[in-house]
């Protein structure tokens, strides 16, 4: 029987630090290997640059801990990064590197997805949903709500940068 | 007979929860729905201080409390002896019937509170006030009893 297949039920799944954190397709541009990224130090965070996304720009690529924290340090496990969609036609797509990323759709995988308790909220948890996958509870975030808050980390370590120098 | 009705009626049966450095409180003895002796605890990132994990619980997600941290103000590592309660409450905005965890120090301990040795907050006990309904008198100490709703629902929503 045909089934057709719900764009709101497929999802990028990335896993980082031990942390699995679900993104919709629909809000991922791209999934690349890492031996495209030309690393470099930068004073907002990130941990090297991608242009081969035809942007005409090089777009940040940042490397996330399992508390969703900015780390300088490229670790070991890296393997592949995502390019998240920009916010607003004109900015650049953001990239999170991560070990292992996969595709999969919820719906055929039988996965419940619930809210955030609101008790978990605050202004800078970008995480919205959460769902059960492989017996272990994993996240859910929009592209939009991940890169806002990649924006303020950016822009915390940006600060603190300068009130160091 | 009349008498010794009206003299039960003065006793509600509650549970006495510690949660750990002398914090204690009561609920009601159907707010608390399990007690959970071992619970695989997940941590859950830019959560507040006070609730960073949740538990899996009859395939829900529940948000799992840390009272300490969220009277101190500030994420007390736990130490010793731990259980994790489940606490139903109603919901402030929808009036649902939700499920929420929480650390205890050990197991709550049912008890009969006699409307008798109802008293005033103490202002020694004034970082319960936005919890409390009531307070009481339990062998010389004085337990706040308190809404789970209140607890649970943050301040902003």
């Amino acid at each position: 029987m045909f089934k057709s297949i719900q764009t709101a039920d497929l999802y990028v799944q990335l896993v980082f630090d031990g942390l699995n954190l679900f993104i919709p397709q629909q809000d991922v541009l791209s999934v690349e290997i890492m031996a495209d990224l030309e690393y470099t130090q930068t004073t907002m965070g990130a941990i090297g640059w991608f242009g081969q996304h035809g942007h005409g720009q090089n777009s940040p690529v940042f490397c996330l801990s399992e508390d969703l924290l900015l780390l300088t340090e490229l670790p070991r496990n890296r393997e592949f990064f995502i390019l998240l969609k920009p916010r607003h036609e004109g900015e650049l797509p953001v990239g999170i590197t991560c070990d292992q990323v996969e595709d999969l759709n919820v719906r055929y995988e039988h996965l419940y997805i619930q809210d955030l308790p609101t008790i978990m909220h605050t202004k800078e948890n970008p995480v919205s949903k959460l769902l059960i996958y492989k017996e272990q509870v994993a996240c859910i975030c929009t592209g939009i709500d991940l890169v806002q808050h990649i924006v303020r980390l950016t822009e915390e370590f940006t600060h603190a940068s300068e009130s160091m120098s | 007979m009349v008498e010794q009705e009206q003299e039960q009626l003065k006793l509600n049966r509650a549970w006495l929860l510690d949660f750990g450095r002398g914090l204690q409180a009561a609920v009601g003895i159907h707010e608390m729905s399990h007690v959970l002796l071992e619970a695989q605890l997940y941590e859950i990132p830019r959560a507040p201080h006070y609730c960073t994990e949740v538990l899996v619980f009859e395939g829900m997600i529940l948000p799992v409390m840390d009272v300490i941290s969220l009277i101190e103000q500030q994420h007390i590592v736990r130490e010793g002896y731990d259980v994790i309660g489940i606490a139903v409450y109603q919901e402030a905005t929808t009036g649902n019937l939700n499920y929420a965890a929480m650390h205890l120090a050990t197991m709550p301990t049912p008890l009969f509170v006699d409307n008798r040795d109802a008293c005033e907050l103490p202002k020694y006990l004034d970082y319960w006030r936005p919890y409390t309904l009531s307070c009481f008198m339990n062998e010389g100490r004085a337990i706040p009893i308190i809404d789970f709703t209140q607890l649970f629902t943050p301040e902003d929503v």
